[in-house]
């Protein structure tokens, strides 16, 4: 028995080495992963129901103090927090919805608007500040970074008095639209805040931002909020790609090379890590590796998966809107062509009609890709989780050290509209969703509960827990 | 307990109210099993696992006349009612055409108004029912949290009313 233990840990660890070899940046359109693919392993999960009684839910985080609490934004405004067992407690953490006398301090008046995301400091057990990004009311709308400080004295509630007190803005970033916000925070490996934001909204990228470096909007940003003293907001690390090149310069005409011209960008935004994206909702760095997953919400045709290795020097341009991804931006038939520009996703998947008038795609497609989490646990071992909000689909994307690619594996297709998901201080990949509506939005507390979900092998369901129905 | 068989319609019902009271109301064909729960309610099933979508009230929620009749003939019985339609559309207007169009044709969501459908059970009233009381997959959410089976059953009426 000692022996079969021996060799079944030992196949494990085989297995586990198999799954993490060298995973590279696709170099060639038909490299990228398509729905039909199979994860090493093929692996069975379920979603298991942790809690429910969230109001729209779009984002959830850990602490990673140890507590054990897993805190979801209501989009309204409010944080709640859930217990290790699996207690919604009846008191918010934070409400933003009290703290201005003049009406909420969260803009909702558009689904894609609210509260989107809450990220504690690598610190947190000591300095107590947590980060939330949210949609303005008071600015129109703009994207608010809001450090607050939590009291010691009450670490399930941040009374509106202690919000206002500690309230510190990190960041604004005005928008255009009211739609393609982005909206996740997480800090990364190096400690820095990572920031998505949508390209500003409208549809087609009406401002070109996801190609213009003078603009945050279509970008991922790194800035680092250890600052020295509060009077500044945040910093840029030296070595964010454009740092540098962003700064003026006596101007040379001569004695310079057309490469080293090239890379001068004057005037760019020195916050930015990443171009090119058109609606990164979701995107989360693996634990263990390093490695970036960012999952960017598509148009009418194709969902879209990037990956940076963790030793990635940033400056990624990811194509929008020159292309959506592997694919043609405007796609007009089945036939279009274009340069690619950028890098290539690892892996995408299709609306129902990936280009006009196209036939309908009987299976394996969506409409807006929801970034969960990677899971390094079985019988997932590193694999990438990303919802579905139309489909209700659970993917896996990883790589297949044997067959030398990505993966694209559909797990399931579930009754849930996917809104946000995350990792967990115990591993464990957790999503959210909601019962609420596109443009036909009722509000943020006019809609049925959502729920909080974790993702787990589907052979370990624990004895009467509530499992996410699943086509069959 | 009526057991209205519609036209060319047959139906057989079994009925458990409380414990284990059953009745079996004849004819030949299609055959269901009637639950206790919400005042008799059929025995609906989930579009995506065919397993037994559970019928609750919403607070205040009063059994209809019409929502009645449904259960025990698996026929809406609001189609074609010009009243019933009005009051249909507006609930299609607020909740539905987003992603299914003004006109049924689909956008997000799939055609109301072709021929070949993603459930083959939406061609029946009962089938129907269970899509929208019970949602199917991702953004087709279970309308039942939010609307009562009475407007359900006029959103339905109206949507069927759409295919000219």
């Amino acid at each position: 028995m000692r022996v079969m233990t021996a060799m079944a840990a030992v196949a494990a660890i085989c297995f586990a080495v198999s799954t993490a070899g060298a995973q590279t940046v696709p170099k060639s359109r038909d490299e990228v992963a398509y729905p039909g693919g199979h994860l090493p392993g093929n692996p069975k999960v379920a979603l298991v129901k942790i809690a429910d009684g969230l109001h729209d839910p779009v984002g959830v985080a850990s602490a990673f103090d140890g507590s054990g609490r897993i805190f979801v934004c209501e989009r309204v405004g409010r944080v709640r927090i859930v217990t290790k067992d699996g207690k919604l407690l009846a008191k918010p953490f934070l409400d933003l919805t009290k703290i201005n006398p003049l009406g909420n301090e969260v803009q909702t008046g558009f689904v894609e608007q609210g509260l989107w995301s809450i990220a504690f400091d690598p610190d947190f057990k000591k300095n107590g500040y947590f980060y939330v990004h949210y949609s303005s009311l008071p600015f129109n709308g703009a994207g608010v970074i809001l450090r607050v400080t939590v009291d010691p004295n009450s670490p399930d509630v941040v009374s509106s008095e202690q919000v206002v007190k500690t309230a510190k803005i990190v960041m604004l970033i005005p928008q255009p639209y009211y739609n393609h916000n982005g909206g996740m925070i997480q800090f990364g490996p190096d400690g820095y805040l990572y920031i998505s934001r949508g390209d500003g909204g409208w549809e087609g990228d009406p401002l070109n931002a996801g190609q213009d470096l003078h603009v945050l909007w279509g970008k991922l940003l790194r800035i680092n909020v250890h600052v020295p003293d509060d009077s500044i907001p945040y910093l840029v690390p030296n070595d964010n790609p454009f740092a540098q090149a962003a700064r003026n310069r006596l101007m040379f005409l001569f004695g310079v090379t057309e490469e080293a011209f090239s890379k001068i960008k004057m005037g760019a935004k020195p916050e930015i890590w990443a171009y090119g994206l058109r609606n990164p909702y979701q995107f989360h760095f693996d634990k263990k590796t390093g490695n970036l997953f960012i999952a960017d919400v598509g148009q009418n045709s194709w969902e879209n998966i990037f990956w940076q290795p963790h030793d990635s020097k940033g400056g990624e341009n990811y194509g929008w809107s020159l292309n959506a991804g592997a694919h043609c931006f405007p796609i007009t038939g089945p036939n279009t062509t274009c340069p690619q520009v950028g890098v290539l996703p690892i892996a995408n998947y299709p609306h129902e009609q990936p280009y006009p008038d196209a036939p309908k795609e009987k299976t394996g497609f969506g409409c807006a890709v929801i970034g969960l989490g990677v899971a390094n646990y079985a019988p997932l071992n590193g694999a990438y989780l990303a919802g579905d909000w139309c489909s209700g689909r659970l993917w896996g994307v990883g790589w297949d050290n044997a067959a030398k690619k990505w993966q694209l594996q559909e797990l399931e297709q579930t009754q849930l509209q996917f809104t946000a998901g995350n990792v967990l201080e115990d591993g464990s990949v957790v999503a959210v969703n909601c019962y609420c509506f596109y443009t036909a939005d009722q509000g943020p507390l006019a809609n049925p509960v959502g729920a909080l979900w974790r993702v787990v092998d589907a052979s370990k369901v624990p004895a009467g827990a509530e499992v996410a129905r699943t086509v069959k | 307990m009526k057991s209205n068989s519609m036209p060319g319609r047959p139906l057989r019902f079994a009925i458990l109210r409380g414990s284990v009271r059953s009745l079996l109301a004849s004819a030949a064909g299609i055959s269901f099993v009637v639950l206790a729960g919400a005042a008799g309610a059929p025995q609906f099933t989930s579009p995506i696992d065919n397993g037994p979508l559970e019928i609750k009230l919403l607070p205040g929620e009063k059994i209809t006349e019409g929502v009645q009749k449904f259960y025990e003939t698996g026929q809406d019985p609001y189609k074609g009612d010009p009243q019933a339609l009005a009051e249909g559309k507006d609930l299609y207007e607020t909740y539905c055409q987003a992603c299914h169009m003004p006109d049924g044709s689909g956008r997000i969501g799939p055609s109301l108004i072709g021929d070949t459908h993603h459930y083959p059970r939406f061609t029946t009233d009962k089938g129907m029912f269970e899509i929208v009381y019970g949602g199917a997959t991702g953004a087709m959410q279970p309308f039942g949290k939010r609307l009562t089976q009475d407007q359900i059953l006029h959103v339905m009426a109206y949507v069927r009313s759409l295919k000219k």
